[in-house]
């Protein structure tokens, strides 16, 4: 069977030159032999900063017969495809430091100072082998961003592979398109049986110098000490993984269907919105297409210089609209800013769910996608009643369209996301139960 | 007068340094002196670094955007190769014609030297001319030098030890040394001479250290100093990032901005390598100038282009009153006295305070009343929870309100309400002006051993720690005793956690 993610190249580059007046097509059929019998789960978390205006985030009451609030009207439009749960705490992010770094880095693991993997990456060990990547990094914000009494880069990601190794994101949505692109095999996808490979000289290259690198940092491991061996070790971690994909052979779990944009999209260096569009669009792609299974994306950093002008505002986000003294003006403003926010996100969510996986469902109904930021209210820098969204059903272990009243960790909804691909986890991070969500 | 470095090395624990990749302005500057490639590739490197080293892990698109730099640059130099145009000392046809199994070999052993930055070995040598085995003539050598930039020993400076898990100290070798002192001043690998002078064995004496340093620093590859270690220390990437409104601030043009950074730049160059005090950052009596920044400080023409003006007394003198760094303290539509008072504590004086509880509530609305900054942050320092931190860099911020949120110098605010600069820098510190608070911090101790640190935590890859205090003491002495970058850089690199280290006892980590 060939993979899930067997699209062509060629197919994909025939219809780079063509002006296209739809941003996407159907590009093809997978197989469908054996299709439902492996629906390959996925996971992706968006991040916003500096938390929310927390008044008009979350609705008055719980359950399904909620009334939707000022900045979750956008949900409206797949409002049964969404769970909100309020009441989850990031307070393992406390000793000290500054609430925006030490929240961004303990987000997604769970663990004061990134001390341990995030889910994704937890997620991506489970499923490392069955697509060409084992997870997928994007940032939509500007590099280098001052304001950090610790160190900086533990809020420039929110991908962890271990205690302290961050994984730095892609920000540039036209080469983590081309990088995708670039892993689909250069076969026609037509018959269903897998055409002889076309020799590419090109590869045969580049496996000889993925050899002769992987052959020198073997010897030079041997006369390092053990930090410094740890260190070259990731080095050849990813060597590995390099020359795995460029190996014929990777099995995805199943089929899907799969679509795939026209041309790369621009780098949009001066454009916040259509960079963080094209980012979700690329993100989408990778979920549909199997290429990935688990994805984090940062819409962009705290201390972020970015105006939000396409809103009608003046002035930046993290100094002047969340910290927004209770100021109406400014409240307007930053709930203007966490409205957009969730737009983004179920622009995501809504892409996914048009997208059918070969038994019907869709690619949202097998998908847990996470909007989240570090702090809550950004006013206040608190972290009890965490502003969380989950899109999805996660193959069935989601009861979504409603909102629950949850307490604990964050780390226990991650938790429960992670049972789904690990039946038998019973901790992550600062995790004390798994949270129930399907009743 | 300064004490000689040696004085503090006699014995003791060298410290030791993890294995330090390329960060992405070394990459450049690196591949820019090996093989002429002008094109600085680290800006398609996801960002992961921070003055001193790498500090995110190693993923797969960091290897996959080595790897295409690396084909990038290679058939690059390739090409001027072949048209004559590769730079001399960058050269990579040491031999000709390159197709010849013996001259292609050659070229990849003299090339391995120097991306190495030591002398190599069979063993070094071997996985790389195996790739002229697999892939025939002039593609194979062009493989082999990819490989050698995707190389661990390339990306990483490498520093070995006899026995890597003894503590004993031990010298660097001469080729670890030189490489240490190239990336502290250039940024970049050593030179022909510098590596020469590694085979000749001739970096073994203080004296020889100091006189390589003198040379590396009329170069000018040093301006690395100011790219680098000012980049990060001073936050000069700052203003790049800063927006300010274009309906409140129409002045605040894309071109303007890029003065003030050039202003910066050129000033902190002069201050780093020419013979100022470092405490002239603070209150140095000159800046540099062109019309239109000029204009904006209100400040007669200084003639054409750029030009080296001499500043009256008053608050425009040093970084503190440079247009730079006022505006990147600065939010989009209003100063930033939070800010300003953060960038004088966290970066003059390393004193940044603890970050604001939980759940505080920001500032109270009734703020909002006010046009004041002053009057603001008073509302604030009302919370006693917020009262014991501000009190330390609010005044230092508000010292600087005579500044706008474009540097532009104001007396009073739009709506008349006077601007008051007083304040104090701690318990009987008291200041009236911003020249006073600028000498209050010049003078103070902390000023001295944060320049200290930040400079020794660049040049050794890691934080002082305990066994550093002698360097630590030695080098703020120097800084209070108005030493300029040279001599304090001469203090670090002839000092022995610079010149020796020691290996790591096994299971140092979990």
């Amino acid at each position: 069977m060939k993979p899930s993610w067997y699209i062509s190249r060629r197919t994909l580059l025939r219809g780079a030159g063509v002006a296209m007046a739809l941003p996407f097509f159907d590009q093809m059929v997978a197989p469908k032999a054996n299709a439902q019998a492996l629906v390959p789960l996925r996971f992706a978390a968006t991040f916003v900063p500096n938390g929310v205006y927390l008044p008009g985030f979350f609705p008055a009451t719980e359950g399904v017969n909620y009334a939707t609030s000022p900045i979750l009207m956008p949900v409206e439009a797949i409002r049964n495809d969404v769970l909100i749960l309020s009441g989850l705490d990031n307070s393992v992010a406390q000793p000290n430091g500054n609430m925006h770094t030490a929240g961004i880095a303990a987000f997604l693991t769970g663990a004061f100072e990134a001390g341990g993997p995030s889910l994704d990456q937890v997620i991506a060990q489970k499923t490392k082998g069955m697509t060409p990547f084992p997870s997928l990094e994007f940032h939509g914000g500007e590099e280098g961003i001052e304001g950090c009494e610790q160190p900086c880069y533990l809020h420039e990601t929110l991908a962890w592979s271990a205690a302290g190794q961050g994984i730095a994101p892609e920000r540039n949505p036209q080469a983590a398109f081309n990088r995708l692109v670039g892993s689909i095999p250069a076969t026609v996808p037509s018959s269903t049986e897998p055409t002889p490979p076309v020799v590419d000289p090109k590869l045969a290259i580049r496996r000889s110098v993925l050899d002769a690198v992987q052959a020198d940092a073997t010897t030079l491991s041997a006369k390092l000490g053990p930090t410094d061996k740890a260190k070259l070790d990731a080095y050849l971690t990813a060597v590995r993984e390099v020359e795995q994909r460029l190996a014929v052979g990777v099995t995805p779990g199943g089929g899907t269907t799969c679509s795939a944009p026209s041309s790369a999209p621009a780098p949009f260096a001066d454009d916040y919105p259509a960079r963080i569009k094209a980012f979700m669009d690329v993100t989408a792609l990778a979920l549909q297409c199997d290429l990935t299974r688990a994805v984090t994306f940062m819409l962009a950093g705290w201390e972020s210089r970015h105006v939000f002008s396409f809103l009608g505002l003046k002035d930046q986000h993290h100094i002047a609209y969340s910290h927004h003294e209770n100021n109406p003006t400014l409240v307007d403003g930053c709930t203007k800013i966490d409205r957009w926010e969730v737009e983004q996100f179920v622009y995501l969510a809504t892409l996914l769910k048009g997208a059918m996986e070969p038994n019907g469902q869709s690619v949202l109904d097998n998908s847990a996608l996470l909007f989240g930021s570090e702090v809550s209210d950004g006013n206040a820098h608190s972290r009890d009643n965490m502003p969380i969204l989950v899109a999805g059903k996660l193959g069935g272990a989601i009861q979504s369209g409603r909102h629950l009243k949850a307490t604990g960790p964050l780390a226990n909804l991650y938790l429960s996301i992670l049972q789904s691909f690990d039946p038998v986890a019973s901790k992550f991070g600062n995790s004390t139960a798994a949270l129930n969500l399907k009743a | 007068m300064l004490g000689s470095a040696m004085s503090c090395n006699v014995d003791g624990d060298p410290g030791r340094v993890t294995l330090r990749r390329l960060t992405g302005p070394q990459y450049d500057n690196t591949v820019r002196d090996l093989l002429g490639d002008a094109s600085y590739p680290s800006s398609a490197f996801p960002k992961d670094d921070s003055f001193e080293a790498d500090l995110m892990g190693f993923s797969t698109l960091l290897f996959e955007k080595y790897e295409a730099a690396a084909e990038r640059i290679v058939t690059d130099a390739w090409a001027r190769e072949a048209a004559g145009q590769q730079p001399p000392s960058a050269k990579l046809w040491t031999c000709t014609p390159v197709t010849d199994a013996t001259c292609g070999a050659q070229v990849v052993k003299d090339f391995a030297r120097r991306a190495f930055r030591k002398p190599v070995s069979d063993a070094d040598l071997a996985p790389y001319l195996s790739l002229l085995g697999t892939v025939p003539g002039a593609e194979g050598v062009q493989a082999a030098l990819q490989a050698l930039l995707l190389s661990p020993q390339f990306l990483f400076r490498v520093e070995l030890d006899q026995v890597a898990t003894s503590l004993t100290p031990h010298t660097l070798s001469p080729h670890e040394l030189a490489t240490r002192l190239s990336y502290l001043v250039w940024g970049s690998t050593p030179d022909a001479q510098l590596l020469a002078k590694a085979d000749a064995g001739q970096l073994s004496e203080p004296s020889a250290i100091t006189s390589e340093l003198t040379r590396m620093l009329a170069d000018p590859k040093a301006s690395a100093l100011t790219e680098d270690f000012g980049r990060e220390w001073l936050g000069l990437d700052a203003i790049s990032k800063a927006t300010p409104d274009p309906v409140l601030f129409p002045e605040g043009t894309s071109a303007l901005l890029a003065d003030m950074r050039e202003e910066t730049r050129q000033f902190v160059s002069e201050i780093f390598l020419g013979s100022a005090p470092l405490s002239g950052l603070l209150g140095a009596d000159f800046t540099y100038l062109n019309d239109r920044l000029a204009a904006h400080y209100g400040l007669p023409s200084p003639g054409a282009g750029w030009t080296r003006v001499t500043l009256p007394v008053g608050p425009r003198r040093g970084m503190l009153g440079q247009a730079s760094m006022l505006t990147a303290t600065s939010t989009a539509s209003r100063t930033s006295a939070v800010r300003r008072g953060k960038w004088i504590a966290t970066r003059m004086l390393c004193s940044s305070p603890p970050p604001p509880p939980p759940n505080v509530g920001g500032l109270k609305p009734e703020a909002a009343a006010y046009t004041s900054e002053r009057q603001r942050l008073e509302v604030h320092r009302a919370d006693p929870q917020c009262a014991s931190c501000h009190q330390l860099i609010d005044p230092l911020g508000l010292a600087m309100e005579n500044f706008d949120a474009l540097g532009r110098f104001r007396n009073a605010y739009a709506d008349g309400t006077p601007i008051d600069p007083s304040g104090d820098v701690g318990p009987g510190k008291a200041f009236q002006t911003l020249e006073q608070m600028r000498e209050l911090v010049a003078a103070d101790s902390r000023f001295d051993s944060c320049v200290s640190s930040e400079l020794s935590t660049y040049a050794l890859g890691r934080a002082l720690r305990a066994e550093d205090a002698c360097l630590g003491a030695q080098l703020a002495e120097g800084v209070k005793a108005g030493a300029p970058l040279s001599k304090a850089l001469e203090i670090v690199a002839t000092s022995r956690a610079f010149t020796w280290r020691r290996g790591e006892a096994q299971g140092a980590l979990p």
